[in-house]
């Protein structure tokens, strides 16, 4: 199985009402088929490694969002499953959030850093 | 020799240039005799809806049948005539899950219903892999 690359850039995209993140979810039932998946995660995506993050349902009348997704907990449960996380710090720090802010067990690596992690990859894909 | 392009695109129809641009693809690929698998997923698997209808255009007043508004169903179709007049294969797989949360089940001809295991089947399948989300 060829080695795969998954940079997740975009974050938040209807998250509320899928109570997911369709793009780590994909990602997360493709490594649950056998893919080789090693996330990346970037930009506004970085903040899905956050630990205290503790969305609250929702409620629109008799319309209701129950379970807001817990990014943290799905990169758990990902890594978990023998997948790698790893996060672009540049991307961390430009945001204000330190590292001790993040889960334990996620690799930084730097902007300086991509080009050649890419190239020990079969394939990129980009969301 | 002929080769296979696994593509996954995600935009709904009308939305984004992302979705021409993934046909332009698929289209270039399969007149050059190459086959290809595409994954609809989330808002893409509404490309290939049935009951898609074309419109008038009030601004330009034109007339339905003047204005011949593309159709995204139709294109797709298109798409299918292509492949079987190249005698290549035009793998569509909707996303089950996210055709079920929209409810747009009533399709064209063509498409199959499907999940991540298949896509995880056409990458290894294939001779490359393209991923178009939805950037923002």
């Amino acid at each position: 199985m060829q080695k795969i690359l998954s940079v997740v850039d975009t974050a938040y995209r209807a998250t509320l009402e899928e109570q997911d993140d369709t793009s780590l979810w994909f990602n997360h039932a493709c490594r649950n088929a056998g893919a080789n998946i090693t996330l990346l995660l970037t930009g506004n995506a970085v903040n899905y490694a956050v630990k205290t993050q503790n969305p609250r349902s929702l409620n629109f009348g008799s319309g209701a969002i129950p379970h807001p997704n817990k990014f943290h907990e799905d990169l758990i449960s990902f890594r978990e499953s023998g997948g790698n996380v790893l996060y672009l710090s540049d991307d961390v720090e430009e945001r204000g959030i330190s590292s001790d802010e993040l889960i334990q067990g996620l690799e930084p690596v730097k902007r300086s850093q991509l080009a050649s992690l890419v190239d020990g990859f079969d394939l990129i894909w980009h969301w | 020799m002929p080769k296979t392009l696994n593509i996954l695109i995600m935009d709904p129809p009308y939305e984004s240039a992302n979705t021409a641009t993934a046909f332009r693809i698929i289209a270039a690929s399969l007149e050059k005799g190459h086959h290809v698998s595409v994954f609809a997923y989330e808002g893409a698997t509404a490309l290939t809806l049935e009951g898609q209808m074309g419109h008038p255009n009030p601004v330009k007043k034109t007339s339905v049948e003047e204005e011949k508004h593309p159709l995204s169903k139709d294109l797709v179709a298109g798409l299918f005539d292509l492949a079987h007049r190249n005698q290549v294969t035009l793998n569509w797989i909707n996303c089950g899950m996210c055709v079920d949360e929209r409810g747009v089940g009533n399709w064209i001809n063509g498409p199959k219903r499907g999940g991540p295991p298949d896509f995880v089947k056409a990458v290894s399948g294939s001779d490359q892999t393209l991923v178009i989300a939805t950037s923002r």
